[in-house]
Parts: structure tokens; sequence; C-alpha cells
């Protein structure tokens, strides 16, 4: 501010001076600050503050350990400590829940599983008090196509041969499911449209049932996420006869897709990490990047493959669209099982 | 033959000071988990499973398997000394055992309890070695039908448990099956009774209703009573079971070990069916049925072999097939796979060292547990020399804490203190307990299991007719119905008789 | 006793009521098998039988007469009502005062106030049994409930 108009001349030479330094670095300062970090830093993760990870599932379930296993990498990446708090209960919508109703500050992070989200917030009988909308997506770190899968000595070898004995008895050849509406379940129904037939589903309460009862005999084959029947697949006590992805799995690189033989079915399970929506870009940044080196941990690598699970890295904006289709195809596949929907 | 040798090398490996310390800390580890409420075996170890990446694969296999068979161990402490269950399983042992705490036999309980646990252990690890394979294909037989049928057993075998009244043990059993109606229906996951609660829609959780039910309620009713005092004076006599006791509890660890270990080769089982089904096998073979409840030994060494011999058979399955039966050995099985180790037919083949110190270690394990136990016993039982005005607050920060261990739910610590209020009502007009959890159990998995086997089916039910194993299952609950009723009749028979002789 | 007996009974019916018309309300029958209206339906209808009977029991025949102690004395039921009111309060509070101050509270009020034990031990007590129990339960994994409202939160609780 100026007090006069009147200044002296040396006054005047050292403000233009000063000035003229200002005028030509601002460019550079601003220029530098552009990658890394800007000028002011954020804070985050703030020293000695947790970071809660929020598991909707409860303790020992395939998703439980994944996050078991990318736990201390991620705790290491992100410099902090983290805590495991398990909020299962209801298919995820008690954790998903509280996710959305929790600080966007960055200290809740929730793990999200896909489209057993989706089926949640756009079923109207579950009531939901979430969805797509509320939260911010950061990262993907799972990819758990969906497969089909007989007993080793199953007569049936491929797809084509299941779809022909299903043709020739509708509605007879049973194949286990692992909940209604779970993705195991709409992968089936996407199938069935495509081969033009029809099976027996009968839902079982997750992998574990699905699979003793496949191996007891009970039924002809099971329609699995690839995860549960990886470890089996390789043991020789089941055969993956179908993988509903673009590409085969690096983890069972000798079973065919469901594309090569013909059927056009790309469906699975993913699971990822979201914030409450209004959560910092900023965090979600550094957030995004601790996920990403942590998935290339080499101990993390081994043992989620020992467990067969399909780790896959997909960052923030590529995570948001997955997110946005895979609802687009749940919704299709509910409206179809006579869902009311809601219109978005 | 071969497989005592290759157990002899099982034993020399699982002996060596190693995995020895292994199975000794898995033990702890496991009565710790079990004596605590709330987390039960599958949370704890899942929880537990990061300690054992550091170790080697034997010794981390060695410590899981140890924790999960500690919990049978742990569970019981609790619901013996202060009613409250320590673990679901150990639901049914509050029932005699408490009684006999109350008259000051709570020493003799716990004790026997360890050594049947021990025993019933120890037979089912016979078992696995000696049979495993066409053990676990037996019970890969059981599909929806057979589990239906096997449903519709244990469910009629709910009568079992009546007392004086009939009608209110069925009452009870209905309320049960109500129960377990909540939550999200199997055919089309339509959300019932629920009042839009989101919390229900899994349905009421299982540990909290226990506690409540049965812990808390227990609590009010002593606090209700100025008499409260005296029992906790009772002189405590020896710690360990009398003679007779002895003499008494012998059938019934060897019932309980044969429920227990049929029970576990079944995938889908859990321990609490397990110890109920002995219960009422020992409740029926028994020549004072109406005694039980009072605090009758035989209730408590059935129960807690049954629960044992059932944690230790459900390895069978895991071993040489690779199934998990249920949640817990599910975890296990995942621990396994992280440590490199798949179980399944192979192991035996390609790890023979590692599944012979494994089994070895099971039966070493059992004794570790029985000497961790035993001398134990005299410090639990002293803890209840503490004034009651200390006590129970303590025992419900227990409830609390357990209740809302199971999901981090605070939801949970209101089901308890609802049910609590429900198990009052209910000790007050004299409604057993018993029946209603049962059928909480069971009647979902009835349900479900139905639903799979119409889904099967198409809608016929003949499907459960039509399957040789279902229909021998369906047969024999028939025949245990009809023998049931014709041994009341003829019990009811004979004291008529007698009294008309006294006359 | 009777009284009470029937009651208990004219309530189980009521449930049974209710319980019949939920299932009503539910699907009944899928194309395949039962649906959610089904069981409900059903065992709301045996209850409702039994619920009869058992009132029909308790009319018509002798009935156990009340035992002495059942009905407690004033100070007796105050307690017992003091206890549950303590485990609602608790309940309610706990989300947002945290575990270790609710459960502070809740053990000075049942062993100080209604145990009338010697401040001294009520207080040694009551800090393990809330920030003991704590800590314990942080070791073994299990994080009890942390406060929600923010002042109390940004102090650590």
């Amino acid at each position: 501010m100026r007090e006069s108009t009147f200044m002296s001349r040396r006054a005047f030479l050292k403000e233009a001076v000063a000035g003229a330094a200002v005028a030509a670095t601002a460019p550079v300062l601003f220029a530098s600050g552009a990658s890394a970090a800007a000028p002011a830093k954020i804070d985050y993760p703030a020293k000695g503050k947790v970071v809660n990870l929020i598991v909707p599932w409860p303790p020992g379930g395939p998703a439980d350990t994944s996050v078991r296993v990318l736990g201390p990498a991620l705790e290491k990446e992100l410099g902090t400590t983290i805590e495991i708090v398990n909020r299962g209960g209801a298919g995820t919508q008690i954790g998903m829940t509280e996710l959305a109703r929790s600080k966007p500050d960055g200290y809740t992070i929730g793990q999200v599983s896909l489209p057993t989200a989706a089926a949640l917030y756009l079923n109207p009988a579950r009531q939901a008090i979430f969805n797509r909308k509320s939260f911010q997506p950061i990262a993907m770190y799972i990819d758990d196509p969906g497969v089909i899968a007989v007993r080793a000595d199953s007569p049936y070898r491929d797809l084509k041969s299941l779809v022909d004995a299903a043709k020739a008895n509708p509605e007879k050849i049973k194949v286990a499911g692992s909940g209604v509406l779970a993705m195991t379940h709409l992968q089936l129904l996407l199938f069935q449209k495509e081969a033009g037939a029809k099976f027996a589903i009968v839902q079982f309460e997750g992998g574990a049932p699905q699979m003793t009862n496949l191996l007891g005999g009970h039924v002809e084959c099971a329609s699995f996420v690839l995860s549960d029947a990886a470890v089996r697949h390789k043991g020789g006590q089941v055969r993956v006869v179908g993988v509903m992805a673009k590409e085969r799995s690096p983890l069972l690189p000798d079973a065919k897709t469901a594309e090569e033989q013909g059927y056009k079915v790309y469906f699975g399970s993913s699971r990822g990490w979201a914030v409450p929506a209004g959560t910092p870009k900023e965090i979600v940044e550094i957030i995004n990047g601790a996920v990403k080196r942590a998935t290339e941990n080499a101990e993390v690598k081994e043992k989620m493959e020992r467990a067969g699970l399909a780790l896959r890295y997909m960052p923030t904006e590529e995570y948001t669209k997955y997110w946005e289709d895979t609802e687009g195809t749940t919704r299709q596949l509910l409206e179809q099982e006579g869902v009311k929907v809601p219109k978005p | 033959m071969e497989a005592l040798q290759n157990l002899l090398h099982g034993f020399a490996l699982a002996l060596s000071p190693l995995n020895l310390m292994y199975a000794f800390i898995g033990s702890m580890l496991g009565t710790l988990i079990g004596v605590l409420p709330g987390i039960g075996p599958t949370g704890g170890i899942a929880m537990l499973i990061p300690l054992t990446f550091r170790i080697d694969t034997t010794g981390a296999i060695i410590m899981l398997a140890a924790i999960f068979y500690g919990t049978m161990y742990g569970g019981t402490i609790t619901s013996v000394l202060v009613n409250v269950p320590g673990e679901a399983a150990s639901a049914i042992t509050c029932l005699d055992g408490y009684q006999m705490a109350k008259k000051g036999r709570g020493g003799a309980a716990l004790s026997i309890a360890a050594i049947g646990s021990f025993i019933g252990g120890v037979i089912a690890t016979v078992g696995l070695v000696v049979a495993a394979p066409p053990l676990a294909r037996m019970g890969l037989r059981f599909g929806p039908p057979e589990f239906f049928a096997l449903m519709v057993l244990g469910t009629s075998l709910v009568t079992g448990l009546s007392g004086k009244s009939i009608v209110k043990a069925l009452i009870m059993a209905a309320f049960g099956l109500l129960l377990g109606m909540v939550g999200m229906d199997p055919a089309l996951g339509s959300p019932r009774f629920t009042f839009g609660e989101m919390e229900l829609l899994g349905g009421v959780e299982l540990v909290p209703m226990i506690m409540g039910l049965m812990g808390v309620s227990e609590v009010l009713s002593v606090v209700e009573t100025p008499m409260r005092e005296v029992f906790l004076k009772t002189p405590l006599r020896s710690l360990f079971p009398t003679m007779k006791e002895w003499k008494d509890s012998v059938g019934s660890i060897f019932r309980g070990t044969a429920v227990g270990f049929s029970l576990g080769l079944i995938p889908g089982m859990n321990t609490l069916i397990a110890a109920f089904m002995s219960y009422i096998v020992e409740r029926k073979v028994s020549k004072e049925p109406d005694k039980f409840g009072t605090g009758m030994i035989q209730g408590v060494a059935g129960p807690e072999t049954a629960n044992n011999a059932f944690a230790n058979a459900a390895f069978i399955p895991l071993f040489s097939l690779g199934i998990p039966g249920s949640p817990a050995i599910a975890v296990l099985y995942g621990a396994f796979l992280m440590n490199g180790v798949t179980p399944g037919p192979l192991l035996f083949k390609e790890k023979p060292d590692l599944v012979w110190a494994v089994i070895a270690s099971f039966v070493i394990g059992n004794v570790i547990l029985l000497i961790l136990n035993l001398p134990l016993i005299g410090m639990w039982v002293a803890l209840l020399r503490i004034p009651y005005s200390i006590f129970y607050p303590l025992i419900l920060v227990f409830c609390i804490v357990g209740a809302y261990s199971i999901n981090n739910s605070v939801f949970d610590i209101g089901i308890m203190a609802l049910f609590s209020v429900l198990g009052y009502v209910f000790r007050k007009l004299d409604l057993p307990l018993a029946p209603a959890v049962l059928t909480f159990i069971l009647g979902p998995m009835m349900e479900k299991s139905l639903r799979n086997s119409l889904e099967m089916s198409r809608g016929d039910f003949g499907i459960i007719f039509s399957r040789p194993l279902a229909a021998a299952v369906l047969a024999m609950a028939a025949v245990i119905l009809i023998m049931f009723v014709v041994m009341e009749y003829l019990r009811k028979g004979q004291a008529v008789r007698e009294e008309q002789a006294e006359v | 006793m009777r009284r009470l007996y029937q009651v208990a009974s004219l309530g189980f019916l009521a449930l049974a009521v209710f319980v019949i018309f939920e299932g009503r309300r539910l699907t009944y029958y899928t194309d395949i098998g039962p649906g959610p209206g089904f069981f409900p339906f059903w065992v709301g209808g045996f209850i409702a039988v039994l619920a009869v009977i058992w009132l029909g029991a308790v009319s018509f025949r002798p009935v156990e007469p009340m035992p002495e102690d059942f009905i407690p004395s004033r100070e007796r039921a105050l307690h017992v009502i003091a206890v549950l009111a303590a485990l609602v309060v608790f309940t309610a509070a706990v989300k947002p005062f945290g575990f270790r101050l609710t459960m502070l509270a809740f053990l000075l009020f049942l062993i100080g106030g209604l145990g009338r034990v010697r401040l001294v031990w009520t207080v040694i007590i009551a800090l393990a049994g809330s920030w003991g129990v704590y800590y314990v339960f942080q070791q073994l994994q299990v994080s009890l409930p942390v406060a929600s409202i923010d002042f109390l939160n940004n102090r650590g609780l």
C-alpha cells in the first residue's frame, strides 16, 4: 500500500529491482512446483495418525485375506500405521455404509468389491443409503474374473459340451452359485443369455460350499471367481473350462477364455480401494501411489499368487470408469431378474 | 504297517524343541481365544496368520492347528464358572456345568471337560491317521438333500431337551426357528423381520444372542436374589472328580467322541450342533433324564468331548481332500495356502514329513492343553471368591466386549441387551432356553438345504426321498423318534407300576 | 403363576399372529419351492396352536403356585432395572464417547454406585476394566470403539 505518491528516486529503484526479480523468478517457481508436490505440501498421512482400512467382510474370507497380505506393504508405502477394521455383515452393506459416513480426510479408506457393492445399492429392497456418487474411487488391486469349472473327471471338457447338454435338458444341468445376485449369479445370467441355454442354478453361500458340492458330485459344474478355483485347478481336482475375460489369466495359462470358445462374456469380481466422496485430490493421489507401489512388492505378489489371488493394479481414472461400466451392466442384469432398479 | 512308521517318524519331528514350542504357543493362544468372549477360532486364526509368516512352514501349520483345537478347551471355563459361554460351542456346557459349579463341583466339571476333550481329540486324530481318505469321501456324499435330512433329524431331537413341559419346549423351539428367519431368506434374498434395520440383514448374530440370553440374564437373575453371596462361599470341595463322577463320565466321553467325530466329517456342520447332539444323547441314555440341568456330570463330559472330537475330526476332510468343512477350517485352509502348503490328496505324497509331523503334533498339542489346563483350574475356580458386586460388572465387561468384537458392531451389544431381558423373562416363566438356541442354528440350515435341494430338482420334493443316503438319514430320524416315544412310554409305565407297587 | 402364564401365552399368540401376517405379505411360494413367506406362515401357525394349548392348560388345570421369592423386593427390583438401564445407556453412549470413557462410567456406577464398594477399589477396578481392557484387546488386534465426538477424538479417546 502506498503511503504517498511521492517517492525518493532510491526507493523507486529498489522497488523496481525487487519487482523485476520477482517477476523473473515467479514462472520458474510455479513451473518447478507442478509435478512432485505443490509449494504448500499436504501433510498426509500425518505423523502418528492411524489410517483405518475398513474391510466390509468378516475376518478370514478371501477378501479379508487379500487385505492382510497387502496390508504390511501398504503400511510401508504410506509411511504410517494401518489398522484393519473388519465391519462385515449384510454382504458388505454395513462396511460400505460406514465408509460413506466417514470423514473425507483420508484417514478412513474402505475396500470395495464390485459388482457386489453395485448389486447392493441398485437394489431398492436393500435400502442402501449410498450409491456410486457417495465414494471417491482410488485404485483397484485385485481383478478376479469369473470362471466356470467342472470336476476333473467330468465328461464335460469345455463350455460347448456344457451348453449342448443344457440345451438338450433345459434346467437340468446343475451349476453351483455363491449367492443370489452375487457376481457368480450375474455372470451366469450373462452366460446363459449369450449361449442361449438355461441351467439349474443352485445357490450356496460362498465359495467353500460351492467347491464341496462340486467335488461331491452334487452339481455338474460351478460358477466361481477365479481365485476360488485356481488352487484346485492347479492341483488337478477341478478343471476350469472357461474364463470370462478378454485374455487368459496368468495364474491359469491353460484355461481357455469364453471368448476363445465363441462366447463373448466378460465379467468378474474386483477389489479396490475408495474413500468418501469429497476427499481432497492430493490425498487420493498419495493413496493411489501407495497402492501401486504396494502391489509391486515382491512378497505381496508371491503370497497373492500362492493364495490364487489375481493381483492387478488399476489407477484412479480407469477404476472410476470401470466402476461406472460395471454398474451399468449390473443394472441391466438386475432389471432382467425383475429387480425394480430406480432410474439413475 | 506303513502308517504307523510314518506316524512315529512324525513324532520324532514334532518333538523337536522348536516344534514343541510352536505347539505350546498355539495351544496357549487358542485357549486364550476360547476364554475370551466373542473372538472365536475363525477371527482369531485370521488375525494371527501374519505371525506365522516368519516361521518355517511345518511350525506354522502346527501352531495354527493348535490354536484351532485349543479354543475348544478355553470356551469351557467361562461356561462352567459363570454361565457365560466364552464361545458358542460351549453354550450347552452352561446348562449342567454351571449348576455343578454352584454346588462347589466346578473344579470337577472343568477337569472332566479337559480330560474328555483330550480323549476325544486323540481318538479323532487316530481316525485321521487310520482312515482319512475314505472317511473324507464319505463326508463328501452329503449334498443338500442329505444335509436337509440331517437337519430334520437334528430338529426332531429337540424334544430331547425338553424338561417337564413339552408344550413349553416346543414353543421355545418354534421361537428359535422364528429368530433364525430374521435376515435375508435363502430363496430370493428378501429381507425378513428386519424392520428396515441394515444390521439385521445378516440375521441375529449368534454369540451376542447367546451371551445375552444365557449369560447376562443369569447375571440379572443373581443380582435379583439377596442370597447371592451364598453360592460363592460354598466350600470348594476337592478340585478333582470323585470316583463316582469318573465312572459316570466314562460312557459319556466315548459317546461324545462318536457323535463329535461323525459330525466333524460332514462339511457344513459346526461345533455347537455336535455339543447339543451329545447332550441329547446323554439325556436319552441316562437313567435319570430329569436330573439334567441340575448338575449332571454327563451333561458336561459328553458335549465337551464331542466338540473336541469334532474339531480334530474336521481336519480329516481338510487334509485328505482339501475340503474346508466350516468357516474356521476355511481360514486355516487359506493360512496353509499362504504358507505354501496345499491341503489335499497330493499333500500326503508331496510333503509326507510335514503331514505326519503335524498329525503327531495334534496328539502332542492335546497333551499340552491337558497339562496347561488342569493346574489352571484351581486358579480359575479361585476367581469365584471375588465378591459378586465386583464380579458381575466384570462379567458384563466380558460380555460387552465379546458381543462387540464379532463384527466390531455396537448394534450387537444392543442385541445382547435385548436378549438378556428376554432370557430373564423366559427364566421366570420356566421356559427352557436350550431348544431355542438349537433351532436357531438348525432352522436356517434346514431352510437353506431344502431350498438348495429344490433348486437341484427344480421343485420336486421327491429328491429327498429318492437319494439313498438322504432317505437313510430320514429313516433313521423316524426310527429314533419312535424309539424316544416308546422309551418315554415305557418309563412312564414303569413309574406308574412303581407307584402302584408302593400303594 | 396362572395369570402370568396366561399373559405369556397370549404374548406368544400375538407374536404368532404378527408373524403369520408377515408371512402372507412376503412371497409365499416361488416357482420351484417355498418362498420367504412360507415358513414364517407355518411356524407362526404352529406357535399360535401351541399358545392356545398352553393357555388352555394353565386355565383349566392346576398350576403350581408362585414361588416365594418370585417377585423381588423393591430394592432388588430397582437393582435389576439399574443394571439393565446401565447396559442400555452404555450401548447408546459408546459410539459418541468411545469405549474407555463409557466403560469407566459404567463400572464406576455398577461397582461404586450400586455395589457400594470402597472408592479406592472401585476406581482401580473401573480403570482396569476400561483402559486396561482396551489396551489388552488392542494387542489382540481388536479395536474397541473410539469416541466419535471430535472434542474427545482429538484428545485420542
